[in-house]
């Protein structure tokens, strides 16, 4: 079993920690877990280096065969890393140490079962960062469904099971094309690895069924991702899960459309979306100005942040759209970016709420006062969310313009209304909470604690971090991001 | 035929089907005649019956296709594979019945067993038929012995009532089946189906418009046992009224039955006729079974989402599982018999596994609402994590038995020529639909709390069809390859 | 003696067979419903018999399905009345319409 088994099943540990514990008080529930996740960082600091020092990690085992006819079609238990993946593997493993972490003063009940929940949801997506062939991509995929449905559904907030209904059928739905996209990869390529799938498309010349199995990955991934008409769900589960659960949710699981989109997408069928990229151009665009509007008009602050994500995404998209290193490499870092700065904010939203149990900005007003640290915190986590240079967000947001403008300068010219109204309704949310009169309406509120402070700085200094030397990623991911651009023939 | 000749044919390959019938006549004897206190170890002596009567079938893993009994009785891989699901799953309903802890209606329990076991034999003499008439008095066999079961609590007005809407709907059904065959009779002026099959691969000339007319009469007949559209209505109303273990053994022995019998004839014949010159005549039907599939996914899973009533609720998501397992008999790739193999399989485990959890509550809380399921989780955790496995296998979640039976008939139906795009698209949406539905069960589990704080607990017998069942589950959809291994 | 030819037995059968259904499907009488059954098991025997004296290659088998057709029959109806005297015993009364206790 190599490193990456290890990594993927890490989780593990801590469930079966907890399984075997029983309903211990919620003290020592709480201490299993808060080190068991730890054990998934340290393997995946591991991975990160063994991979930086250019060692092997994919492992391969025999799974299934099918016959039909006279092809005889393999599935593999194959895993393998490249840069993005690494990249978001160790993302996943920050944001869930840190989700378990602050999730010990959020969650007042049934801490046991929460945590059981967290770490299968820990596994599911570190199975879908390693997996080398598509249907267990997919497997991993679906894995992540059903814990992500029970913590919605068990620990969210007021409309928890519509929410988490609506989360099991819009991703259901998505799962399902990606699973006709996969058997029919499957069934003409004869294979579902991503090299030798990529490499049979290379060279076969079925144009309609590639256009076919791309947009069955657009849409698959669209609904992860959210892309415009498929995002409703997005903002329920922002607006109604617990905002543990969410710093993984946004900070991670919306990552796997990303990901999905530029690694199987660009990478397996690269003429395919050359085709489709005014498409993608568009509907990153819509993404973009219609998340951005809606985020200037909403009343509550999860809902901002559910937005902003929307808009966010559509950055993304561009990126990808552009189809060039710039773009794609813009792409890569605004879903890291993205990935840290909204969890740092759910960070956030969870410390507010366990203090004023509201985050509607009609009842916040004045915080700066009382808890100056952390208004402070949200100031700078907003600044990083609107692309303030010296923060992670500038460099992503920067990259992917200066590679649509490159190929789509008019999209790129109409993408940079979104940058300016992402300013207005950042601030707009930000200073309406902070700043003001502060009405006492919910008692003494203490600041952060060490324990609270500790998180936030952590993600603070990653932003910050990629935001001055940007090559941290950049350097991980130049191989990978070579290899997207051969098969786009740039 | 002279003494020489029978003495010739290989007995030992019935010896299956010979254990199953001593060992129901036994029972039946000894549930008359003997004692009260024998009566305890009856169901033992079933389960002894059916566990050696798998022996014997194991034995003969890898012998070579036979025929005796002037072809009437035939047994091939196919017979061999298919009996073997037939049989686990009878054991697994056998452990069921044992397990009750209500003792309601203890004087029923003999009859309970024989009619199983009698029911089972015509199952099995389904797969090893080679002729219309033993295929049919093997389906008739199973049939009645259903009725029976299903009305036995005649105490109970809502098992009448089932048994009485089991009965009618069946009868009519066997009459469709049986008007196809006397076409499919006259046709060829034969009922074996060797020489059926090789009098149809001629041309059939004028007959053609008849060969047509019995395939549709016979496949509308024969869906009524797999619970298709147009006949599947009983479903509901007769899973409701019978018993649990009965419920559960109509819902994956006779099915398992149905799709034998489709398979043997539809393939064995129709798929040998030559039509118009050069498809086979199956190939040309196909899309009147595709329409089929199509209707009955989208009622079973739709009309699901209304029920409130476990059995009716699994009722109508096993109607959906025969839409899924059409989907295969459709594509018609080499491994689609594989692909409703494996379907079955899994499906036994899962369906089996699900309603044993229902019949353990049910006797606890006497009721089959779905409200049983409410805060499972506190009352028992184990059971609710047992039936999270079940719920996430019908639903195709992986890891499971039912993702990857599902993920065959996917590709399959993608693999096949042409490619069943609609229909792998409408199962692929039918599955989300099914989501919520079985995800409603565990929000019940999981979410919900509890009416009356209590504990559920699982009794030691009840516990071993629900450890067989998750292991089948889990480990059918771990190491999908040791049985896809074995079937080869 | 004139022959009469396998048509005419063949919509006789079907004819009865059309018969046996509509009344199966619409009467409310519980046993005219099993007799409807019945009129439909022997349009059955009558297509088997008939193929098996004037069908393509004329044998015994059609009239040996037949038997064992007919006993079936018997034992389908006799299972049918032993569960409908159950069901009377119930409702003092053997109307289909009466069957609405299992319901969505």
């Amino acid at each position: 079993m190599g490193t990456l088994s290890l990594l993927v099943f890490s989780p593990f540990i801590g469930l079966i920690a907890l399984l075997l514990a029983g309903k211990q008080s919620d003290n020592i529930t709480k201490r299993i877990a808060a080190f068991s996740s730890l054990i998934p960082l340290i393997l995946s600091i591991l991975v990160y280096a063994q991979y930086q020092a250019g060692s092997g990690l994919s492992e391969i085992l025999r799974w299934v065969q099918f016959e039909v006819g006279e092809q005889t079609l393999t599935l593999n238990y194959e895993l393998a890393v490249d840069g993005f993946s690494v990249i978001l593997i160790l993302l996943t493993t920050i944001i869930a140490v840190l989700a378990v972490f602050t999730s010990s003063w959020q969650i007042k009940q049934n801490s046991h079962l929460f945590f059981m929940l967290m770490f299968l949801l820990e596994f599911g997506i570190l199975g879908v960062f390693s997996a080398d062939n598509l249907i267990l991509f997919f497997i991993f995929f679906e894995i992540t469904l059903i814990p992500m449905f029970f913590l919605i559904g068990k620990w969210g907030g007021t409309d928890r099971e519509e929410s988490a209904f609506s989360y099991i059928i819009y991703n259901g739905l998505g799962s399902m094309v990606l699973l006709i996209a996969i058997a029919a990869i499957f069934v003409t390529a004869g294979t579902t690895n991503f090299s030798e799938a990529a490499e049979y498309f290379r060279t076969s010349n079925e144009a309609g069924l590639q256009l076919g199995i791309a947009i069955a990955f657009l849409i698959a991934f669209g609904v992860k991702l959210p892309i415009f008409p498929l995002h409703s769900w997005m903002v329920k589960v922002h607006v109604h899960a617990p905002p543990a659960l969410v710093m993984i949710h946004a900070g991670v699981l919306l990552k796997i459309g990303a990901y999905g989109l530029i690694k199987f997408g660009v990478g397996i069928l690269p003429a395919s979306f050359t085709t489709l990229a005014p498409l993608i151009a568009i509907l990153g665009l819509v993404n973009l100005l219609y998340g951005a509007y809606l985020a200037l008009v909403q009343e509550e602050l999860r809902s901002v942040l559910a937005y902003s994500s929307i808009s966010h995404m559509g950055i993304i998209l561009l990126g990808v759209a552009a189809l060039n290193e710039a773009g794609i490499q813009g792409a890569i870092f605004q879903s890291v970016s993205h990935g840290l700065i909204s969890a740092l904010f759910f960070l956030l939203v969870g410390i507010l709420l366990v203090r004023t149990r509201t985050t509607n900005l009609r009842k916040l007003s004045g915080l700066a006062r009382l808890t100056p640290v952390l208004a402070g915190f949200f100031l700078v986590a907003a600044l990083a969310g609107l692309g303030l240079p010296g923060m992670s967000g500038f460099v992503s947001e920067f990259t992917v313009f200066l590679g649509i403008f490159e190929n789509m300068p008019v999209i790129g010219a109409i993408g940079t209304l979104g940058i300016i109204m992402t300013v207005v309704y950042m601030l707009r949310a930000i200073l309406k909470m902070t700043y003001g009169t502060y009405r006492n309406m919910f008692g003494d509120m203490n600041d952060l604690g060490m324990g609270e402070l500790i998180p936030a700085t952590i993600l603070l200094i990653c932003i910050v971090v990629i935001g001055v030397y940007p090559n941290t990623i950049a350097l991980t991911v130049q191989q990978t991001l070579e290899t997207l651009l051969v098969g786009i023939g740039g | 035929m002279d003494i020489q000749t029978l003495l010739s044919f290989e007995w030992g390959m019935m010896a299956p089907e010979f254990t199953i019938l001593i060992v129901g006549i036994l029972l039946s004897l000894l549930d008359l005649f003997g004692k009260d206190t024998w009566k305890k170890s009856l169901p033992w002596l079933a389960v002894g019956g059916v566990g050696v009567a798998i022996i014997f079938l194991l034995f003969q893993y890898g012998h070579g296709d036979i025929s005796i009994l002037g072809n009437t009785y035939v047994f091939d891989s196919f017979a061999f594979y298919f009996k073997l699901i037939l049989l686990i799953a009878t054991l697994l309903i056998l452990l069921m019945v044992i397990s009750r802890t209500v003792q309601q209606e203890v004087r029923d329990r003999g009859e309970y067993l024989y009619l199983l076991l009698a029911a089972l034999l015509g199952g099995m003499m389904v797969a090893s038929g080679g002729d219309l008439i033993s295929l049919f008095v093997g389906l008739e066999l199973l049939s009645l012995s259903s009725y029976i079961m299903v009305g036995l609590r005649k105490r109970d007005v809502r098992s009448s009532e089932g048994a009485m809407k089991y009965l009618i709907n069946g009868s009519i059904a066997t009459a469709f089946t049986l008007f196809g065959m006397s076409y499919v009779f006259g046709l060829t002026g034969s009922t074996k189906l060797v020489d059926i099959a090789r009098e149809m691969s001629g041309s059939l000339g004028s007959g053609e418009p008849v060969a047509i007319i019995g395939f549709i009469i016979m496949f509308v007949g024969l869906a009524f046992k797999i619970s298709t559209v147009p006949f599947h209505m009983w479903t509901p109303d007769v899973y409701e009224g019978a018993v649990t273990p009965v419920s559960a053994f109509l819902s994956v022995v006779s099915k398992s039955a149905g799709f034998i019998i489709i398979v043997r004839i539809f393939w064995g014949i129709f798929g040998n006729a030559t039509f118009g010159g050069s498809d086979t005549l199956f190939a040309t039907m196909i899309d009147f079974i595709a329409v089929l599939a199509f209707l009955t996914m989208f009622i079973g899973n739709l009309v699901a989402l209304r029920q409130r009533n476990m059995k009716r609720l699994l009722a109508y998501s096993s109607i959906g599982h025969a839409g899924y397992i059409l989907i295969p008999l459709v594509s018609l790739t080499p491994v689609s018999l594989e692909n409703i193999w494996f379907y079955l399989l899994a499906y036994a485990f899962m369906t089996i596994g699900a309603f044993m959890v229902i019949y353990i509550l049910e006797q606890q809380k006497q009721s089959e609402d779905i409200s049983i399921f409410t805060g499972l989780y506190r009352e028992s955790p184990a059971l609710a994590i047992i039936m999270t496995i079940f719920l996430a296998s019908l639903a195709g979640i992986p890891g499971t038995a039912g993702f990857i039976g599902k993920f065959n008939i996917f590709v399959g139906a993608v693999a096949a020529d042409p490619a069943q795009y609609i229909l792998a698209g409408t199962m692929a949406v039918m599955t989300v639909v099914s989501y919520i539905y079985y995800f409603n069960i565990m929000v019940q589990m999981y979410i919900r709390k509890p009416q009356l704080e209590g504990t559920t607990k699982i009794a030691r017998l009840q516990s071993v069809p629900l450890i067989l069942c998750v292991a089948g589950t889990i480990g059918l959809g771990v190491f999908p390859f040791i049985a896809l291994n074995f079937f080869h | 003696m004139t022959t009469i030819p396998l048509q005419a037995y063949l919509i006789l059968a079907l004819i009865l067979f059309c018969i046996g259904l509509f009344g199966a499907l619409t009467k409310r009488n519980t046993i005219i419903v099993l007799i409807c059954i019945e009129l439909m098991l022997n349009a059955v025997n009558l297509n088997l018999v008939a193929f098996s004296q004037l069908g393509n290659n004329p044998g015994i088998t059609g009239q040996v399905f037949s038997l064992f057709t007919i006993t079936i029959a018997a034992a389908e109806v006799a299972v049918g009345m032993a569960i409908l005297i159950a069901w009377y015993r119930h409702k003092n009364g053997v109307n289909v319409d009466e069957m609405d206790g299992l319901k969505d």
